[in-house]
């Protein structure tokens, strides 16, 4: 090994450009983390409170038959291993791989998303990332290293639920990954719980108070009829923000369809800018177009 | 009131254990120790001072194993995050940035595990550098992208974050021999790879 590879190894370091969102990276984790130890020093002084409902409730399904059959079917939950406020961003669980979503249980205020292997519920929740968006008030679902996926989550029923409009599966270019949509009928705050023994992501919801009722110009692609062709044009879209379009996602429209979105902007020339640069950028055979939207409206099913 | 060298006594000059041990390891690592101190009592400022002094050492070490910037940024956000909620178990304060460098590297093997391409992208290699560089760079990067797991932690820490052997040891918590085997095999891989003459 020459000298003078030996420099280029030490330069090479030097030759990675750091990317500019980096500071602002970092301090979104201490947040984070900071927020997750506020969280555990009030669930530490709930225990008393819990470890009493917990006793309550084993007496109740001991005592009555009732009770104790219509637990039957639910998994119990499992240990308690992060508890986050959601804010813009969450990510956690394991590297695994082949497990499958479900099953999907929920109240008026909790999703729970159970993971099993085989016959038997997952110990541990595989790797996810929940993202928070608006217009529409919503939640991006990723769950990755999964397989498969039980029929209660494929097309769950939320008629008449307080927070919850739709859920529906998305898509994702990774045959190791689902991708969920959350649609809300009103602004909410969440919490994700992640759980283990046995592994389960649970997403607490409660109602936020409005922000700004200010509709937004969304830029988008036309409706697709199949989620495949979506997932293409938000794969190009990405691209041609080179991987860092954080608003970039995939919803669906009004009668069923689907479509790719690149961002929203307050303006309807800040819209049609971001055109023009997704256009400079290579992404001219892509069809655009601008939509105007409300806080709580499902996009728009337009057809070039 | 007994003194100690985690935290600044009210009157350092009179505290033997504390003047010693910033004569020992130097103002800045008693700095160091103080900040460690400081951020586990629950000192987010300090904890943030601690790791935003390596920010751009610990994104290329982590940007060296999964070679594009979106996971770079994940692993980096991940290992502070982990940091932050672990820093209670560090027994050696003065230990912070070896234990913070292990659990980045354990946390950038995971996710280039799981990353679907294992090319680096041309985009990060700053644009004024020569094409003919350019082309030898991604022919290393590569070269090293194909080393064993061990090799190539070693040859990162050695070469790409100027560690000592001694340093590299701890971090990977192997002995001292062990790490001089790795980066032994490793430069006769890449000198293979390269197609290289020794000097």
């Amino acid at each position: 090994m020459s000298q003078s590879t030996k420099d280029t190894l030490r330069q090479a370091f030097d030759h990675i450009t750091v990317a500019p969102e980096l500071d602002n990276t970092i301090r979104r984790s201490i947040a984070r983390a900071s927020s997750r130890r506020r969280l555990q020093g009030v669930l530490k002084k709930s225990l008393l409170s819990v470890a009493a409902a917990f006793l309550i409730f084993a007496v109740g399904v001991n005592s009555l038959p009732a009770l104790g059959n219509t637990m039957e079917g639910i998994p119990v939950l499992g240990r308690l291993v992060s508890a986050l406020r959601l804010d813009r961003m969450e990510t956690g669980g394991q590297i695994t791989d082949g497990l499958h979503v479900g099953p999907l249980t929920f109240s008026r205020d909790t999703i729970t998303l159970n993971f099993t292997t085989g016959n038997s519920l997952a110990e541990t929740a595989p790797w996810y990332k929940v993202t928070e968006h608006t217009h529409p008030s919503s939640l991006i679902v990723e769950v990755h290293g999964v397989r498969g996926l039980h029929p209660s989550a494929i097309n769950p029923n939320f008629a008449g639920h307080a927070y919850i409009k739709e859920m529906y599966r998305s898509v994702i270019l990774d045959d190791s990954a689902l991708r969920f949509v959350i649609v809300f009928n009103q602004p909410v705050e969440t919490v994700v719980r992640e759980l283990t023994s046995p592994a389960a992501l649970q997403i607490v919801l409660s109602a936020a108070p409005s922000p700004s009722a200010a509709s937004v110009y969304a830029v988008r692609t036309y409706s697709q009829t199949s989620r495949g062709s979506a997932g293409e044009l938000e794969e190009n879209i990405r691209a041609a923000l080179e991987w860092q379009g954080e608003g970039v996602r995939i919803l669906r429209d009004a009668q069923g369809g689907y479509m790719a979105e690149a961002g929203l902007f307050a303006t309807e020339t800040a819209a049609q800018e971001f055109v023009t640069k997704l256009r400079a950028a290579g992404l001219g055979d892509t069809a655009l177009t601008i939509e105007r939207r409300g806080p709580n409206d499902i996009p728009l099913h337009l057809r070039p | 009131m007994p003194c100690s060298v985690l935290a600044k006594p009210k009157d350092p000059d009179h505290c033997l254990m504390y003047r010693a041990a910033k004569t020992l390891l130097g103002g800045m690592s008693v700095t160091l120790v103080e900040k460690v101190a400081r951020a586990k009592r629950g000192d987010d400022q300090a904890f943030a001072d601690l790791v935003m002094s390596r920010q751009e050492k610990l994104y290329r070490i982590a940007y060296s194993y999964v070679d594009n910037r979106e996971d770079a940024l994940d692993v980096v956000s991940e290992t502070i995050y982990q940091a932050y909620v672990s820093l209670q178990k560090l027994r050696q304060d003065e230990y912070f940035y070896t234990w913070l460098t292990r659990i980045l590297i354990n946390r950038a093997i995971n996710c280039s595990k799981r990353r679907r391409t294992g090319e680096r992208d041309s985009r990060d290699i700053p644009l004024d550098t020569a094409p003919t560089n350019r082309e030898s760079l991604l022919d290393l990067y590569a070269a090293i992208g194909r080393l064993p797991r061990e090799q190539k932690t070693v040859v990162i820490l050695k070469y790409q974050s100027d560690l000592t052997l001694e340093e590299v040891a701890d971090v990977m918590q192997v002995p001292l021999g062990t790490v001089k085997t790795y980066l032994h095999r490793a430069l006769k891989e890449l000198r293979l790879e390269l197609k290289e003459d020794d000097q």
